[in-house]
């Protein structure tokens, strides 16, 4: 079988994440264990979190002495019987585990018996400290469900719009799901400061309860993938009138795309872009010097190069390294849940190149020199032999762990993929 | 606004009494939507003229997200009342339950609460109140009840039934509006129905008479409010329209829920009379025969607790087959956890070989059921799915189902059947783990390995100079020596490894079991235990007792087997001696830098860890304890050591007790068969999972344990760690 057709995240997945992004909020997993086990595994990774205070008392039951993401353990008499009681048995535990907010999501399984776990909290008077979501996950891909979750909970905190706050934003659409997100998010803060722009909150990146409450106040959201935060800019704009920007290129992905994102935001906050530029631009200048005086440094010319990664990333990357390296893209593929203003500009872009048969080939027969895609696709890739290089930008990543700041957005990212492509020859 | 659910037994006329109520009510003046909650989809046919509609779990089995619209789902009846059917599964397939969910949920996305009503109408199949049958009667959507019965026992138990279902969702709030009569024609029926009323406190709201002007309207598509306004029926079809009219303004004339017990509805049915409140109310509960809503017998916190999930168990069984694919029947979340989590373990592995071929991983595939094939069943999914891979030209399956698989009663088998009958040629092979209903991880590999082993031929000779492992199972790195050390101690005897039951092994290999003449157990664990437990009954296949040695003692035991049962004598004599020597000579190198140290050493599995105290005691270190526990692990398979009397052994040993026994004198390492974490202010190692066998492992623990002897006890890093700790907790505090 083709390792493009690799079984990728869906949005039962993409909800878990999507809570334990937030500080301060315990995600609680309605259904059986075999459902825990991987994603405690997918979110110590992807966000290492102290564990909450006193869990170990309540280690046997229902946190099975691992901390995030508590579980009910539903068996066959709870598909049989309902499992109520042990919703508020789990309640009463979180509130007296951690002290803070529960999210409740429902396994594939868990959905289809039909407990009411909204009816439980609000009946057990938690509707102040936990919620549910009844949505069904397993319909939807990774990133819009990600999305979705992150929408539900700020939606449920009810953050209240005072007077906005000039030269304020929140960052949308950053998952922790990015390879070294919180580098990301330091790097586009910083970007975004250099243009005027203050960051106070990052719905599903790191962001704490207050940040929530804060972040009606914004001036504008700023995007950065789509998939992962347009729902959630839906409701700022409808909610508290906040508009949103996003790059005409996709996300900050590679120099170009980051020069693009940052004129996007300087125009819609009505800032001054220069000092952002001037910083990728030091960036720019660095990398030519460093490629310049490699002694080989025509060897990416002609390489060949695969991607599959989310669409807001597809694109700017493929442009990039097809522009800036002289690259040729011999598999384009995107995650489920493309945005389709990027899938039509990455169409566009192929055809008219002549190169679209890049969209179709299977990527572990692609014959590409570097391989983009989440981390363990890509060392699956460089293993088989398939590629000179994987490189991964995102989860599932379980194999990894990052000490030196390997973001994929901003003007470091950019250095970043150079690093991994200059020394993956 | 009000939202009125119209509940009774399947084929009550609740449809009928349902598009009746919302003609009276839209000739009425008030905005009404009427939503058909039952499988069978003609709640609305009436006041649509006789035409059906496209339902709502057609229509998103049909339509993509991003293409639905309300208006799609939603037409405009007879005197502008919009009109909404569920639709439900074909019969036998699928969970309809999970369909009103499905419903609800969607309109509720497609913007149906911003739509302005004065009623909304819910008719609702009330045989059943389980999880999705209930959706209408939680407060969000219907504020009032109204129950539609005859005379006839069945129909007012379901409508006992259906008060003992609100009366669970009712948070104390009055939610029952009365009773509906539709009379079919019995002696003396009101009285009866009248009877029941009493004895539940409820109104009978309208008694409609048995008459065939229903059927003359159904006929020609229309309501008989509409058809025929001056009939009797139609008088007391407006009786109900009045009565939910005057709750629109008075939600106090909404009554409590006071079923029956069986006992008070035995006794109605004797002809009886009960008086309200007698001997107090039934308590709230179920009614639904398949899915049954109840408080669980067991108490949750007494049931041991599942853990893991069978469906994992099995994939990983059946996906260490290499010429066959392992199709997981479900949705794609279990499908990429099973996966995921396997190539993950490959990607460590295949670091250390630089390289790796042929993954596991790859051999898995999904149904991806979503949320519709939930509703309509995954038969279909599961046959497209299995066809393209004959196309693609694979011809070996294991078809292994999840839990929602399981809870909907998808029939695999009978899908499977079908195909292999066009296909006799390929193989198939289901596996009904129904995710972690069957059990856990070990439930599911066992069961799997069985199937498995159903493949084994039983006119194959065995060959002279060839055995069978049996059980093998490797996690990430865990036991990763072990993998390639098992045929290469055979090798140095002269045998060959014939099949490894189930790891890297081929359909071929599986097929030709019998060549193997001996079958060892590879890890002692319960699912390796299980399979050999399998062989050996319905197969009668012969599996050591012995497993593969571990350290000296053991090997020189094992060594002497092999020699007499394949006919070897000298050559194992030769090959003791050989391992022999070199085990001495590094024991004694050890020796030097660890006699004297101490060790603790842990068993938290209940394999034998005799090898470890053997070495202990080569290399001259003084074992404080040996901790052998929790109890639950080691019931009845507990073996005796033969250290035992020599050294002191704990059980029902914890981690608590070894910060009791260690709190005077720390060892100088802890050395235990799991991954134990962390232990604060010594060193320690998990020799389990860096195990290999027979004489290699034990020197590979000694040198480890020699070189943690000479570095520090506690790494730097973990100062930083602890301060950060500290920190932590100061903020906690504040």
């Amino acid at each position: 079988m083709p390792l493009d057709d690799k079984i990728c995240m869906d949005g039962f997945t993409g909800a878990l994440l999507a809570v334990d992004s937030f500080d301060g909020m315990v995600t609680v997993l309605h259904g059986p264990g075999g459902c825990r086990n991987y994603h405690t595994f997918m979110t110590t990774t992807c966000y290492p979190r102290r564990p909450p205070k006193n869990f170990k008392k309540y280690a046997h039951r229902y946190f099975y002495w691992t901390a995030r993401i508590p579980c009910t353990y539903m068996d066959e008499t709870d598909y049989i019987n309902g499992a109520e009681d042990k919703i508020e048995d789990v309640l009463d535990m979180v509130k007296d585990v951690d002290g803070g907010m529960a999210v409740f999501i429902k396994s594939p399984g868990a959905a289809l018996i039909g407990d009411n776990v909204s009816d439980v909290i609000e009946r057990r008077g938690y509707s102040g400290i936990a919620m549910a979501i009844e949505e069904s996950l397993i319909s939807q891909p990774f990133s819009s469900s990600y999305d979705g979750t992150v929408r539900d909970v700020i939606a449920w905190r009810r953050p209240e719009r005072g007077r906005a706050r000039k030269g304020t934003a929140n960052l949308l659409g950053l998952p922790i799901t990015s390879r070294s997100w919180r580098d990301s998010l330091s790097e586009l803060e910083k970007i975004l400061s250099m243009c005027g722009v203050e960051v106070i909150s990052s719905p599903g990146a790191g962001c704490s309860i207050s940040d929530i409450a804060d972040s009606a106040n914004a001036e504008l959201n700023v995007m950065v993938c789509p998939e992962y935060g347009s729902r959630t800019a839906e409701y700022y704009e409808k909610a508290h009138g906040i508009p949103c920007v996003r790059g005409p290129d996709g996300a900050p992905v590679g120099f170009d795309a980051t020069e693009s994102w940052i004129r996007a935001v300087a125009d819609a906050a009505g800032t001054d872009p220069s000092e952002a530029l001037r910083y990728v631009d030091g960036h720019k200048r660095r990398a030519a010097e460093t490629i310049d005086k490699l002694v080989y440094n025509q060897r990416t010319r002609g390489c060949r190069f695969a991607v599959h990664a989310d669409s807001s990333v597809l694109l700017p990357l493929s442009k990039w390294l097809y522009g800036y390296l002289c690259m040729l893209p011999v598999h384009l593929s995107a995650e489920p849940g493309e945005d389709a203003a990027c899938m039509r500009a990455l169409g566009e872009f192929v055809s008219s190149r002549g190169l679209e048969g890049c969209l179709s080939k299977d990527i572990a027969k692609s014959g590409a020199h570097f391989a983009f895609a989440d981390g363990q696709m890509a060392e699956t890739l460089e293993l088989m032999g398939s590629c000179r290089k994987g490189i991964g930008m995102c989860a599932p990543d379980l194999a990894c762990c990052s000490f030196i700041p390997k973001p994929v957005f901003g003007a470091h990212g950019a250095m970043y993929l150079l690093d991994e492509i200059f020394n993956g020859q | 606004m009000i939202q009125i659910a119209i509940y009774g037994k399947g084929g009550i006329g609740k449809s009928t009494m349902s598009a009746n109520i919302s003609y009276s009510l839209a000739r009425m003046g008030k905005r009404v939507l009427q939503i058909g909650c039952d499988p069978k989809h003609d709640s609305t046919r009436a006041l649509l003229g006789g035409r059906g509609q496209t339902t709502v779990l057609e229509y998103i089995k049909n339509t993509p997200p991003y293409d639905r619209r309300l208006e799609d789902v939603v037409l405009e009846g007879k005197m502008g009342i919009k009109c909404v059917e569920a639709g439900g599964p074909e019969p036998g397939i699928g969970c309809a339950g999970r369909g009103i969910l499905s419903t609800f949920d969607t309109l509720k996305r497609l913007g149906m609460d911003d739509m302005d009503f004065d009623v909304k109408v819910y008719d609702v199949l009330g045989d059943v109140v389980c999880g999705g049958f209930a959706v209408p009667l939680r407060n969000e959507y219907a504020d009032g009840v109204y129950l539609v019965t005859s005379g006839e026992f069945m129909s007012l138990y379901a409508a006992n039934n259906i008060l003992k279902g609100i009366k669970n969702f009712d948070k104390g709030i009055p939610r029952t509006a009365g009773i509906i009569a539709n009379c079919r024609g019995m002696d003396r029926e009101l009285e009866v129905i009248g009877r029941f009323a009493r004895a539940v406190s409820l109104p009978v709201i309208a008694a409609i008479p048995r008459s065939g002007l229903f059927a003359e309207a159904e006929a020609r598509g229309m309501p008989v409010a509409e058809l025929f306004p001056d009939s009797d029926a139609a008088a007391e079809l407006g009786k109900i329209s009045a009565h939910v009219a005057s709750l629109l303004g008075n939600p106090s004339l909404l009554l409590d829920s006071k079923p029956l017990t069986d006992e008070q509805m035995g006794r109605l049915a004797a002809g009886e009379e009960v008086r309200p409140n007698e001997g107090g109310a039934a308590p709230g509960g179920p009614s639904c025969g398949g899915c049954a809503r109840k408080k669980a017998l067991i108490d949750a916190k007494s049931r041991p607790l599942v853990a893991s999930c069978a469906a994992a168990g099995a994939v990983y069984a059946c996906s260490s087959v290499r010429d066959a694919v392992t199709v997981i029947h479900g949705p794609r979340s279990c499908a990429h956890i099973m996966s995921s989590s396997r190539n993950l373990s490959e990607i460590r592995r295949g670091r250390r070989r630089r390289g790796m071929s042929d993954p596991q991983f790859s051999r898995m595939c999904s149904t991806e059921m979503d949320d519709t094939i939930s509703v309509f069943g995954g038969a279909g999914l599961l046959e497209e799915k299995l066809n393209d891979l004959i196309l693609e030209g694979h011809r070996n399956f294991f078809i292994v189902t999840t839990c929602v698989s399981g809870i909907i009663g998808d029939n695999a088998i009978d899908v499977v059947n079908a195909i292999s009958n066009a296909h006799p040629d390929l193989y198939f092979r289901v596996i009904e783990a129904d995710g972690n209903i069957r059990g856990d991880w070990e439930d599911g590999y066992i069961e799997a390995a069985d199937a498995i082993a159903d493949m084994i031929r039983g006119d194959v000779e065995p060959s002279p100079d060839c055995v069978n492992l049996v059980g093998e199972r490797y996690f990430f790195r865990a036991n990763e020596e072990k993998e390639d050390e098992a045929p290469e101690m055979f090798r140095k005897f002269g045998i060959k490894v014939n099949c490894r039951l189930i790891h890297d092994c081929d359909m071929e290999s599986v097929a030709n079991f019998r060549r193997g003449r001996m079958n060892f157990i590879v890890n002692d664990d319960t699912g390796a235990r299980g399979l050999a437990k399998a062989l050996g009954g319905r197969h009668g296949i012969k599996i050591e007792e012995r497993l593969l040695p571990y350290g000296m003692h053991e090997f020189r035991e094992f060594a002497e087997m092999i020699g007499r049962e394949f006919g070897r004598e000298d050559l194992a004599r030769e090959v003791l001696a050989r391992e022999e020597g070199e085990y001495l000579a590094e024991i004694a190198a050890h020796r030097k830098s660890l006699e004297g140290r101490t060790a603790a050493v842990e068993s938290w599995y209940p394999n034998s860890i005799d090898w470890v105290l053997d070495l202990l005691q080569d290399l001259g270190m003084r074992v404080m304890f040996v901790g052998i526990g929790p109890e639950r692990h080691f019931r009845d398979v507990r073996k005796p050591s033969r250290h035992e009397g020599r050294l002191r052994f704990i059980t029902d040993y914890s981690r608590e007790r070894f910060d009791e026994e260690t709190k005077g004198e720390k060892p100088d390492i802890v050395i235990s068969d799991g991954m134990r974490g962390d232990v604060e202010g010594t060193r320690h190692t998990a020799f389990m999972v860096r195990a290999g066998v027979g004489v290699r492992c034990t020197l590979r623990l000694a040198a480890e344990i020699d070189t943690l002897m000479r570095l520090p006890a506690v790494e730097g890093w973990r100062e930083y760690a602890k301060s950060d700790d500290r920190m932590e907790d100061e903020r906690y505090a504040s």
